[in-house]
């Protein structure tokens, strides 16, 4: 199974996060992870907004004296300058540097000093920072990242080591991959104007072309207050978070006020397209394909609704009508799953992709695929398929209620794509109201071919395409 | 079994500390500004046919979390049949007693519940999470999966088709092969430095399961860890329902701990940009009481971005994305390893830095601050790290049985730890770094 980039990480690893792997440097998340994870229970969310414009989200979760801060900031790598991509990243990386008030490294050692971990990522539309540590240690978490809010010192020295650390994590988990050197193609496909086309961590060429004036305006323009979202889950009230949050970040001055976060939209897409890799590293071909798809906050928000049902019906476990048509009935496939990543701003994405069992079912593995896709989208699913779904995404819901960091991570990114606390808390609901007619719409409206890009994980000898 | 991929990802990424000057001046305030109000209370609970488990109670919380873990694992994979365990641990949820695998699996999704089975080196493991006010089914059916297992040839078939091609969409794989190359190198002929391939899957038949499942399944060497809303009483009666129709005694073999090669060294070409290196070096077992000074040291070396080769590799030379050491310790034996990735063309220069950091820490050991830092991290991690959710609780109830460790472990480690002296620590570095390690190598050239 592979998995999709949705953000880089800083440090390799770290973030632990049910049912959420890890790949080295990249942040994924499982096919099945849960996409709207803190639904439940997320009435007992406190948010308020400090004078300088940061909002702040509070969840009380008691069970061990530990605490998440995460701070959000609303820019991600489809904020950047055309001819600068990968600077969100790249940035992200030097926010670990000296600031006017302390040397590198003593975050670090604070947050190590304490037992706790730390690290930060970057996504599409969102780089987030964020701190696990035992409770006590929270006021000096919060301290740290108002101080690196505004006070980072760039120094041309610091960038060229990190541009070079960088690099080598581009080199390892895009270059060194044949798969990610697909996916980073497909997506560049798929995107014919959005910025969603360019691949998280930027292009090389581009990465190395980054100037220390370029991230000082970058900093200067996204790292305030204003932009910025607190997000703590775990051992806390409140009412403490709320003092703690005045005696640091409130401290800090409003920034510039920003324009909307208005993006060149996708025309209709209007051709077939696909794309191909053949590598030496690669014994079995695999097929992928990624379906343009509409955003949980856009008009047709329903629709994200109903394909995410949907994806689980379509392809999420072992229950699934793909896996039990492909792999258990017709024993053609040794694994296949459709996702729908509804974590992003402007666009959903419902992936699907399968490995056949043999290198000579690659052809009648897609057909497959593509025969069931139509079948949803004629004949709908039925009530049976329908309510016991809702059950198990329900319940996955409860179950990754319990980790502080999927709790934190899903308010953080509803909130940086344009969505409300109020959101999250209806997450649930949102799953409960789709009904089966609601699902074959959606099927029959964003099931297009047209609408989606092919990839295809070759052998290097017997290109079976 | 050793997967390259695999191991480079057990070492979780820690940071440890470089210098001394601690944090702000208004630290001090914030730190003791908010006081910690959860705790974390084990009990032991023994059902009426004596079957153990340790309990953290929660009646607040909305589900109900079991973790278990049987000695087994693949050291028990006899040899040509390697893949067994793992082939196992797929054929649980492939239809037990009266229910066909597709008749079991429907259940099973139709309760909502998560049930898992694996196979570890020297464990055979599984979980189960459901919610609270609905674990009847979910236990039946796994009561079900563990006693009476059908094994149908059928799904037999199926299972091992897919899991012959999971190995060979992977055999052009640099760096899994890499990892079998190395474990070959280090292990030679014990259990762990075999792996499985198309043929040994192939030939793996009904009775070879019925066997396995019969010699490890039992309840003579059973942990378990229970979390949630669910009271002692209550407890016992599931231990028994789930647990009490399993024979009373295993018959695991004993594995003896392996004789490692280490000075040995793997090439594995690739044709790629980046190149991986590893190290590896004699370790500790966990019953050893050297485990707590090894771990110290091991963690500064190369625990996180303040570890000494992280420091030197990545933040002063920007050679690398990633360069960690860490140390692996099983029952009987273990390895202290050091990985690093870069770029190709630096790979020879990576590894002479990496040998001289890992050199200089053979001959001085680290600092008094460096030892002190490292001391408190470990403390302070132990709940951060294991106690963050209902089934990472559960499964740590069962890590803290297996080893021995004891329901004061929590607390007690604060004064393993702390004891630990520099004395020790340096003296174990010296012991285990001045070994000529095994040596794998990535990439386009040998470097």
């Amino acid at each position: 199974m592979r998995y999709y980039l949705i953000a880089a990480c800083t440090c390799m690893a770290a973030l632990r996060v049910a049912a959420v792997p890890f790949v080295v440097t990249w942040l994924m998340f499982a096919p099945a992870a849960s996409a709207e994870a803190a639904a439940a229970g997320a009435a007992e969310a406190a948010t308020f907004v400090l004078d300088n414009g940061m909002q702040v989200v509070v969840v009380p979760q008691r069970r061990v004296p530990v605490v998440v801060q995460m701070v959000w900031y609303k820019v991600g790598s489809a904020d950047e300058p055309p001819g600068q991509s990968g600077i969100a990243h790249l940035f992200e990386h030097l926010m670990f540097k000296a600031t006017s008030n302390h040397a590198a490294g003593e975050l670090d050692e604070a947050v190590t000093a304490s037992g706790g971990n730390h690290n930060a990522f970057t996504s599409f539309d969102y780089t987030a920072y964020y701190q696990q540590v035992p409770t006590g240690a929270l006021g000096e978490m919060m301290a740290f990242e108002a101080d690196r809010m505004r006070n980072l010192i760039l120094s041309d020295e610091a960038l060229e080591t990190e541009r070079q650390v960088v690099l080598e994590e581009r080199l390892g988990s895009v270059e060194n991959r044949p798969e990610s050197l697909l996916s980073e193609s497909v997506y560049a496909t798929l995107f014919q104007n959005h910025p969603y086309g360019r691949d998280i961590i930027g292009w090389r060429h581009e990465i190395d072309a980054i100037t220390r004036q370029q991230l000082v305006d970058f900093y200067n323009r996204y790292y305030t207050p204003n932009n910025a979202i607190l997000v703590v889950v775990g051992d806390v009230d409140a009412r403490d978070v709320r003092r703690l949050a005045r005696e640091t970040y409130g401290k800090i001055p409003r920034g510039p006020e920003l324009p909307p976060r208005v993006r060149p939209m996708e025309p209709e897409p209007a051709t077939l397209r696909s794309v191909k890799i053949s590598d030496p590293r690669v014994s079995l071909p695999s097929f992928s394909r990624v379906w343009l798809a509409p955003s949980r906050f856009s008009e047709d928000g329903k629709a994200a609704d109903a394909l995410r049902v949907l994806s689980n019906i379509l392809g999420g476990g072992k229950r699934s009508r793909l896996y039990r048509e492909l792999v258990v009935n017709k024993r053609i496939a040794s694994g296949v799953f459709a996702y729908l990543n509804t974590r992003m701003r402007d666009y959903s994405l419902l992936n699907v992709e399968a490995t056949p069992l043999t290198a000579d079912k690659l052809d009648e593995v897609e057909r497959a695929v593509t025969a069931e896709m139509e079948k949803i989208a004629a004949d709908g699913v039925s009530e049976d398929e329908l309510r016991t779904t809702k059950k198990v995404l329900a319940s996955a819901l409860i179950f990754a209620d319990q980790s502080q960091i999927s709790r934190a991570l899903e308010f953080g990114q509803t909130l940086a794509i344009g969505g409300t606390v109020d959101d999250v808390a209806r997450a649930r609901e949102r799953i409960e109201a789709v009904t089966a007619d609601e699902i074959r719409d959606a099927a029959k409206k964003y099931f297009d071919p047209r609408r989606s890009v092919a990839g295809y994980l070759l052998p290097e000898e017997g290109d079976k395409k | 079994m050793r997967k390259l991929i695999a191991m480079t990802h057990s070492f979780a990424f820690r940071k440890a500390f470089t210098c001394f000057a601690f944090a702000v001046a208004g630290a001090a305030f914030f730190w003791a500004a908010l006081p910690a109000r959860a705790d974390l209370d084990i009990v032991e609970v023994t059902s009426p046919k004596g079957i153990k488990a340790w309990l953290v109670e929660d009646q607040a919380d909305p589900m109900v979390s079991i973790s278990f873990a049987f000695s087994g694992g693949s050291l028990q994979d006899p040899k040509g049949k390697e893949g067994l365990s793992h082939l196992m641990a797929s054929m649980l949820i492939e239809g037990a007693g009266d229910l066909d695998a597709d008749a079991f699996q429907q259940r099973l999704y139709e309760t909502g519940a998560q049930l898992s089975f694996g196979a570890g080196t020297e464990e055979f493991s599984g979980s189960i999470g459901m919610l609270a006010d609905d674990t009847e089914k979910p236990l039946e059916l796994l009561s079900l999966a563990l006693s009476s297992p059908r094994f149908d040839e059928k799904s037999l078939e199926r299972v091992r088709s897919v899991a012959v091609s999971g190995i060979e969409q992977t055999s052009k794989d640099p760096d899994r092969r890499g990892g079998e190359a190395l474990s070959a190198a280090l292990y030679g002929d014990h259990p762990l430095g075999r792996h499985a391939t198309v043929e040994t899957v192939n030939s793996i038949e009904r009775g070879d399961l019925v066997d396995l499942h019969r010699r490890t399944l039992a309840r003579s060497d059973l942990t378990i860890g229970v979390v949630g809303a669910i009271d002692p009483q209550t407890l016992g009666e599931v231990l028994d329902a789930v647990f009490g129709k399993l024979p009373a005694v295993d018959k695991v073999a004993e594995i003896p701990p392996p004789a490692v090669k280490y000075g040995g060294k793997v090439f594995e070409r690739a044709a790629q940009p980046q190149s991986s290196i590893v190290m590896v070096f004699p370790g500790v077992s966990r019953k050893s009481e050297d485990y707590y000074p090894a771990s110290l040291a091991a963690y500064i070396l190369g625990g996180g971005m303040a570890g000494r080769l992280s420091q030197e590799l990545r933040e002063k030379s920007g050679l690398t994305y990633g360069a960690y050491a860490g140390l692996e310790s099983n029952h009987g034996w273990g390895d202290l390893s050091a990985v690093a990735t870069t770029r190709a063309e630096r790979a020879k220069e990576s590894l002479q830095m990496a040998r001289q950091v890992i050199g200089r820490f053979a001959e001085d050991g680290p600092t008094r601050e460096e030892l002190e830092r490292a001391k408190k991290y470990t403390i302070g991690s132990f709940a951060v790290d294991n106690l963050a959710t209902t089934s990472s609780i559960a499964a740590t109830l069962v890590g803290l049985q297996q080893d021995d460790l004891g329901m004061d472990y929590p607390d007690r480690m604060k004064e393993l730890f702390g004891a630990v002296t520099l004395e020790e620590v340096k003296e174990i570095s010296r012991r285990l770094l001045a070994v000529e390690p095994t040596v794998l190598i990535v990439g386009p050239d040998k470097g």
